[in-house]
């Protein structure tokens, strides 16, 4: 029923952030995400602190070898 | 058959069939429990609606199906009739005919034990011990009470050979019980036409008779219930061998499970049954079905409670064992939104209770249903790792959602709490009230915020300074995130609202302008931010009100002026040509290039360069490359092949089909192609057949042979692009002259270099390390004044990229982080540099 959908649209399904169910953007009135819930919880993570990005030098893995310096 | 031939087949039975007003005249106190029933019938069967009227049918019905389950009948067929009467059938062992000692002492008169189930009340079966383990039925009323409120009715048996009946009017036996034949089947039908006086109406639903006769098949699994209405043809057969699973599984039809497995358990103990089955859903609610001895407890009770207790306490221990929860406490209500649950249970003397009597009170069924599943859970999510954790997960999801509208709710009452203009304390807000000119800044750091507040045009600039906070992350990993004030600082300046309350009509600003350093922080706290709106404030972007300012990279001050430049492209590029100025090349070969050739020399350089780096990203430097170059037209290789085992190199596409064509002659059969756009890695791939062919094209080398092409028409070759063992030589390989000044260069690629750093002489250029770096006149003049900045407007194709980075950097997988990071790799470098 999705792809049929899609068809007609022209839209891709898109995952949602927070419970990656997939679901055509097509009438959704709480894009990006599949449900009001999941668009809260989302809201939660953001003013609890939840969502963060690993600060630089934090890495847990070597960055790539950097061929530039060697050459 | 005639009743004569009865008689005189079995004697026995003439002793039963006196004449008609000879018995009625028997007891007196069986006739004021008839009339008992007929004035008082909502004690019995609860009310005299629709509801009351059904249950007529479930009493007859649980006879069947106790006879079913004791193991007599396989088979329950529920008719109704034209005329709205009802037969219930069952292949069981059919009620006795013969006489009952005590009724008929009691009566004084030969009353036989089937006359006795269908017109004395309590009397049967299910209160003599031993024949019936448990049984259904409400409170044993049973079948006499279906007899007392019908219009007329009648029962067949089959036993014993013979096919017996008694008919009677309001409950009355229009005469004894008597043999109409011989069968060797074997079975109880009943037939029954509820009274119009009793009842508000006598019509039956078929939808309601389906929903429980479907209910009963799934309860008791092995039972098959054949159902028609012979009103309208319609019909249905109930037979389920997994019982309450496929109950389950029934009711979560049409939602999605989000596990495969219905978790399923049965067993007796201290003599209840019990057997439960469930599974979880996407949905928000708990669907549960709860049944004591076959009758729907639809007020729970202890069966139930037990069970929620049990569920609440495995499912929070294995959490709790796996390091599931951070910091979030998930209740007992949060574990159950999804939930689809059929628990029935099997008690000797059940007690029910609540408003409807429809809640088992037995104390005892409580600590038994809670010790076996607590018992069993354990084990089994212990056994089922994958959907112990996907249940875990779910319940963690309904804790944050509760827990996020909390959050909401209370974002929203500060908000009003704060009165007045209700504005972030570190918001510097522009002077015009008119939305469609106003801007709001949001600048990484406070310094920078500084640098803005003062060099912002205040009339229509709003300034609000944001900082990353560092965050222990779990791992030992620290992490930059917005800080609760921050995003709770943006949601109030910005006033459109978030998640479902958003109205972008009133928004406070038109443009909002994302202002970051230059470097991996501050393009973490840009996807930060992208990603918030993107998720939150959805409509601001849709509609282009978000933007992300790009302040210069480099100031530049010569003697005459001081202006900037953005890109590290651009800087390269406008050193190169003031290098350019009156430099000549001297390769020591006589030659010397200058001028428009010189020019001509260093673009070509400047573009091989780009694309010799792309090639060491792949860890091959230019030296290994050369080796493999074609002597004949000097190129080098740009497809590299893997056929099988065995590698190949080739420059030119022509050159590879060639290649392949002749292997497929000489095989017969053609290459598998596997991946066109694959990395090296993947040669590492195991069980590789000789026919496997995988092709890697390096682009970035297309470019080196065209421009080894245009340098070899100036005069020079690979050789002279790369180092040279000069050891013991007094002059430096090639040199850079400029008037007098002249600057030794190793190879081609060091003369690029040499002529941007001449480029530089008399400028003073600065890097640009953050935007606090520069003063409030330098930011408004590169980066605030609508007249000389440069503002790009954020997309939804960028904010959706932002987001999906945002969901690769954050996710714990490494894997997928490494790949990301070491793609956008050149990218990161650009800005860090």
């Amino acid at each position: 029923m999705i792809a049929d959908k899609n068809l007609k649209s022209g839209l891709l399904p898109i995952t949602c952030p927070v419970c990656s169910k997939k679901f055509l953007p097509s009438d959704h009135t709480t894009m990006p995400f599949c449900s009001d819930r999941c668009q809260k919880i989302d809201l939660g993570r953001w003013l609890d602190e939840g969502y963060g990005l690993p600060v630089e030098g934090q890495e847990d893995f070597e960055g790539p070898s950097d061929a530039r310096e060697e050459a | 058959m005639t009743e004569n031939e009865n008689q005189d087949e079995n004697p026995q039975e003439i002793n039963l069939n006196k004449g008609k007003a000879d018995y009625q005249s028997g007891d007196l106190q069986h006739l004021s429990d008839l009339e008992h029933v007929r004035e008082r019938p909502g004690m019995y069967i609860g009310d005299t609606t629709a509801r009351g009227l059904h249950h007529l049918v479930y009493e007859v019905v649980d006879n069947s199906i106790d006879e079913a389950m004791a193991g007599y009948a396989s088979r329950v067929k529920v008719i109704i009739n034209n005329d709205n009467s009802v037969t219930v059938e069952d292949d069981g062992r059919g009620i006795p005919i013969d006489r009952h000692d005590q009724l008929s002492e009691e009566m004084d008169r030969e009353v036989s034990t089937l006359e006795g189930v269908m017109t004395v009340l309590k009397f049967g079966g299910k209160f003599e011990k031993g024949a019936y383990q448990t049984s259904g039925g409400l409170h044993g009323v049973g079948v006499t009470v279906v007899n007392f409120l019908s219009e007329w009715s009648e029962v067949e048996v089959s036993r014993e050979g013979g096919v017996y009946q008694q008919e009677y009017e309001r409950g009355v036996p229009t005469g004894p019980v008597s043999r109409i034949g011989s069968s060797d089947r074997v079975g109880t039908k009943t037939t029954f036409k509820p009274d119009g006086k009793i009842f508000q109406t006598t019509k039956f639903d078929y939808g309601i008779l389906h929903k429980r006769l479907q209910e009963l098949a799934f309860l008791n699994s092995g039972v098959r219930i054949v159902f028609k209405d012979e009103r309208n043809g319609e019909g249905d057969e109930f037979f389920y061998e997994r019982g309450i699973i496929e109950f389950v599984e029934h009711l979560n039809r049409s939602s999605d499970a989000i596990h495969k497995e219905v978790i399923y358990c049965q067993g007796e103990q201290d003599g209840i049954g019990y057997d439960l089955a469930l599974q979880y859903s996407t949905d928000l609610t708990e669907n549960i079905r709860t049944y004591a001895n076959n009758i729907h407890t639809h007020e729970g009770g202890t069966h139930l409670s037990g069970f929620r207790s049990a569920l609440t306490r495995c499912l929070n221990s294995y959490g709790k064992q796996n390091n599931m929860f951070k910091n979030i406490s998930v209740t007992g209500e949060d574990f159950r939104e999804g939930l689809t649950l059929v628990i029935s249970v099997r008690v000797p003397h059940p007690q029910f209770e609540g408003q409807t009597k429809t809640k088992l009170g037995n104390s005892e069924v409580e600590s038994i249903v809670q010790s076996v599943t607590n018992e069993f859970l354990t084990k089994y999510l212990e056994e089922n790792p994958g959907t112990a954790k996907i249940i875990v997960r779910k319940g963690i999801q309904a804790a944050e959602a509760r827990e996020a509208a909390k959050k909401a709710r209370e974002l929203v009452r500060r908000k009003s709490a704060l009165g007045g203009s209700g504005l972030p304390g570190k918001l510097r807000d522009c002077l015009s009230n008119e939305m469609e000119r106003c801007e709001l800044y949001l600048v990484e750091g406070d310094s920078a915020g500084g640098s803005a507040e003062g060099g912002r045009l205040r009339d229509f600039q709003a300034i609000l300074p944001l900082r990353g906070k560092i965050i222990n992350a779990y791992k030992a990993r620290e992490d930059k995130v917005l800080a609760n004030e921050e995003v709770q600082s943006m949601i109030n300046a910005i006033r459109c609202g978030v998640g479902a309350d958003q109205d972008l009509s009133k928004r406070r600003y038109n443009k909002i302008i994302i202002m970051t350093d230059a470097d991996v922080d501050g393009s973490h706290i840009r996807t930060l931010l992208l990603c918030f709106f993107y998720r939150q404030m959805y409509h601001l972007i849709a509609s282009g009100h978000v933007y992300v300012a790009q302040p210069p990279l480099f100031r530049v001050k010569s003697k005459k002026e001081t202006y900037y430049v953005q890109t590290e492209e651009e800087m390269k590029n406008q050193l190169l040509q003031r290098g350019l100025g009156d430099s000549v090349f001297d390769p020591r070969d006589g030659r010397l290039v200058e001028g428009e050739a010189m020019a001509t020399l260093c673009r070509t350089l400047a573009v091989i360069e780009e694309a010799i780096l792309a090639l060491e990203r792949r860890g091959i430097s230019l030296r290994a490359h050369s080796e493999r170059m074609n002597f004949e037209t000097g190129r080098l290789p740009v497809y590299h092949v893997f056929l099988g085992r065995d590698e190949h190199w080739f420059s030119q596409r022509s050159e590879m089909d060639v290649f392949l064509k002749a292997h497929e002659e000489e095989t017969g059969e053609s290459a598998q192609v596997k991946s066109s756009e694959g990395d090296e890695s993947s040669e590492e791939n195991e069980g590789i057949s000789a026919s496997q062919l995988l092709i890697t094209e390096f682009h970035e080398v297309k470019t080196i042979n065209t421009c080894l092409q245009d340098l070899q028409e100036m005069g020079f070759n690979i050789e002279d692009l790369m180092p040279q063992d000069r050891t013991g030589m007094d002059e430096s390989r090639f040199a850079l002259r400029r008037g007098e000044n002249e600057i030794g260069i190793d190879d081609l690629r060091g003369l690029l270099a040499a002529v941007r750093s001449a480029g530089e002489k008399g400028l003073s250029v600065t890097r640009f390390k953050g935007l606090g770096e520069m003063n409030a006149e330098e930011l408004r003049e590169t980066t605030l004044d609508p007249a000389n900045r440069t503002l790009f407007k954020v997309t939804m194709a960028d904010a959706g990229a932002a987001d999906e980075m945002f969901r690769v950097l954050m996710g714990d997988k490494v894997e997928p982080r490494r790949e990301f990071i070491e793609k956008h790799a050149l990218e990161v470098k650009n800005l860090d540099v």
